[in-house]
């Protein structure tokens, strides 16, 4: 039964995004898509392995400029760009594991905040990445060199199947042999050694993969809104992305997904309102952690798990 | 005297120190392959410690610690599990996020492969279920399969984590205190488990329950005070002047 439930979901989520360009402006569902993504490539991380890495804007960030710099000044091709991109985002991503996985709990997340403020500082002062004004202008060009992607609903689409092939490697992650891992060192890492894995690879894979996800969404970012700049970088995206997992719920596959969506659709709405997006943000973030500690789809199926208890009970 | 193989695990004057207090104080033990090996002593008399060291959770000050006559003593402890050590917590260890069949399929995997691919899907690991069923019937847990295990009870919390620790079918099963928290009506199911596991592998135990001691353990090594006081069958530890001084007088007297 949970799975023609789970199926049902999946069925409306796709259906709902296919007809969505109709009838919402398609660069803000863009928008809300890549930042879904890079939310659920940072739960693998934060909801799944319990680390909470604070320079996720850095896989994010640096796939963004190397994307640009590539089409750019490069000329390379968009898919090539974006392959490119995302490769290196994955070795930074196994580079900060390197560093970072040597410490657990808080020492984790500054060391990971530290990296990722000194990859900010070289963009900042690099020529090659522009400094303040990054790099701006960047052609979307042609997936495949024929699917015209100036064309908003064709790069709409081509979007699309991509975040969904995304997400559904992320999918995939959680429900295999090494999700079940990571849970495990989750949960117990004690346990987990004691079992005799070495938790050590398991992070590093995990690092890797979640840099290298998180950079495919930094990479279609450009590819929509035609530049990167260093906000791409900044802490505040590292600790934005913190806020779209706790709103939508750590640890459950939905839940970082509604998350992105939701920050995405804060910051349209209150585009206008200027620093009042931080000061709401940070409203949310209190209730968040004060009455809804499992986020939205985490309460949800709890309670969901709860009713179905009782009427088991009830039937017994 | 013994030819060195005869023990699976050997300890050599191992002890350690926190900081001017020695917790273990030049242990040499020596366990028999095929035994089942009791620790017993008072509360702070370095049973626990003493696991950490064989298993290096904690870093010895010195000695050293072997398997099957090779030394292990620097190895981490995921790599000694991978040698056929394994480990019960005294505090005990279960996922607690995870429902029971996924924790004890979580152990059953690790003797598959290293646990590293990503790409599989998790349905992969179908065809471990009905050992970890088999498992889970053993210590009595089949009502609970899907139960998450935080939700378990104190003492159904100790029997999956003797069932993970089983489907490693490991060599030599070291398990810090495996009666603690059980209900009477269980004590005899669980010894008898240990009993039958240890028909084909070695056991280390710290157990405070000296019926069960009794019954089913081989050799019985008495700790105070980090150091080993008499070690020997049920019969000679329990006739021993100072063990009944140091222990079992006060817990007769107590009973």
């Amino acid at each position: 039964m949970k799975n023609t439930q789970n199926r049902l979901l999946l069925l409306l989520f796709v259906g709902v995004l296919a007809v969505a360009p109709l009838a919402i402006y398609p660069v803000f569902l863009m928008e809300a898509l890549t930042m879904a993504l890079f939310a659920a490539s940072f739960n693998l991380v934060f909801g799944y392995s319990g680390l909470l890495s604070f320079g996720h804007a850095a896989f994010y960030g640096v796939s963004a400029y190397a994307t640009a710099f590539l089409i750019k000044d490069h000329g390379f091709s968009t898919e090539l760009a974006l392959l490119t991109a995302v490769a290196i985002s994955g070795a930074l991503g196994a580079l900060f594991g390197l560093l970072a996985l040597k410490r657990r709990g808080i020492y984790f997340s500054m060391v990971t905040l530290a990296l990722a403020e000194v990859i900010y500082f070289i963009a900042l002062r690099w020529p090659a990445t522009g400094g303040e004004d990054g790099l701006q202008g960047v052609p979307r060009g042609a997936l495949f060199g024929w699917l015209e992607l100036n064309d908003t609903m064709t790069l709409y689409y081509v979007l699309l199947v991509m975040v969904l092939a995304a997400l559904a490697l992320i999918h995939r992650i959680i429900h295999s042999p090494f999700g079940l891992v990571l849970r495990g060192f989750c949960d117990s890492e004690q346990r987990t050694l004691s079992l005799g894995y070495e938790v050590q690879q398991h992070l590093m894979v995990v690092m890797t993969l979640s840099a290298a996800l998180a950079g495919l969404a930094g990479g279609l970012k450009v590819l929509v809104f035609q530049f990167a700049t260093l906000s791409d970088l900044s802490w505040h995206l590292s600790g934005l992305v913190v806020l779209a997992c706790l709103i939508g719920g750590t640890g459950t596959f939905w839940g970082p997904i509604l998350g992105g969506i939701a920050i995405a659709l804060l910051h349209s709405l209150l585009a206008e309102s200027g620093s009042w997006v931080t000061l709401i943000q940070g409203v949310i973030f209190i209730a968040c952690v004060q009455f809804f500690r499992e986020g939205f789809v985490g309460t949800l199926s709890k309670r969901l798990r709860n009713r179905r208890a009782t009427s088991l009970r009830e039937q017994a | 005297m013994h030819t060195p193989t005869e023990f699976e695990i050997e300890t050599q004057g191992l002890s350690k120190e926190f900081s001017g207090f020695s917790a273990v104080k030049n242990v040499s033990l020596k366990v028999r392959r095929g035994s089942i090996h009791a620790l017993l002593g008072p509360n702070g008399a370095g049973k626990t410690t003493l696991f950490n060291l064989i298993t290096r959770f904690i870093e010895p000050s010195e000695g050293r610690v072997l398997f099957r006559s090779q030394d292990v003593t620097a190895l981490p402890p995921a790599r000694l599990a991978h040698l056929g050590v394994a480990r019960s917590f005294q505090i005990s260890a279960v996922f607690p996020h995870m429902d029971v069949l996924e924790n004890v399929l979580l152990a059953l995997q690790r003797k598959e492969e290293r646990g590293l691919a990503f790409w599989k899907n998790i349905q992969s690991l179908r065809h471990l279920e009905p050992r970890a069923h088999e498992l889970l019937q053993s210590v009595g847990l089949s009502q609970y399969v899907h139960t998450r295990a935080g939700e378990l009870s104190y003492g159904r919390k100790r029997a999956l984590e003797l069932a993970t620790t089983l489907a490693l079918d490991p060599a030599v099963l070291l398990l810090d205190e495996p009666m603690a928290g059980i209900s009477h009506a269980d004590i005899d199911g669980i010894a008898n488990l240990i009993k039958a596991a240890a028909s084909n592998r070695t056991v280390l135990m710290v157990e405070h329950n000296l019926g069960v001691v009794a019954r089913i353990c081989d050799r019985i090594t008495v700790m105070r005070r980090g150091e080993i006081l008499v070690e020997g069958s049920y019969q000679e530890v329990s006739a021993h002047p100072a063990v009944i001084e140091a222990y079992m007088g006060k817990r007769k007297n107590a009973a």
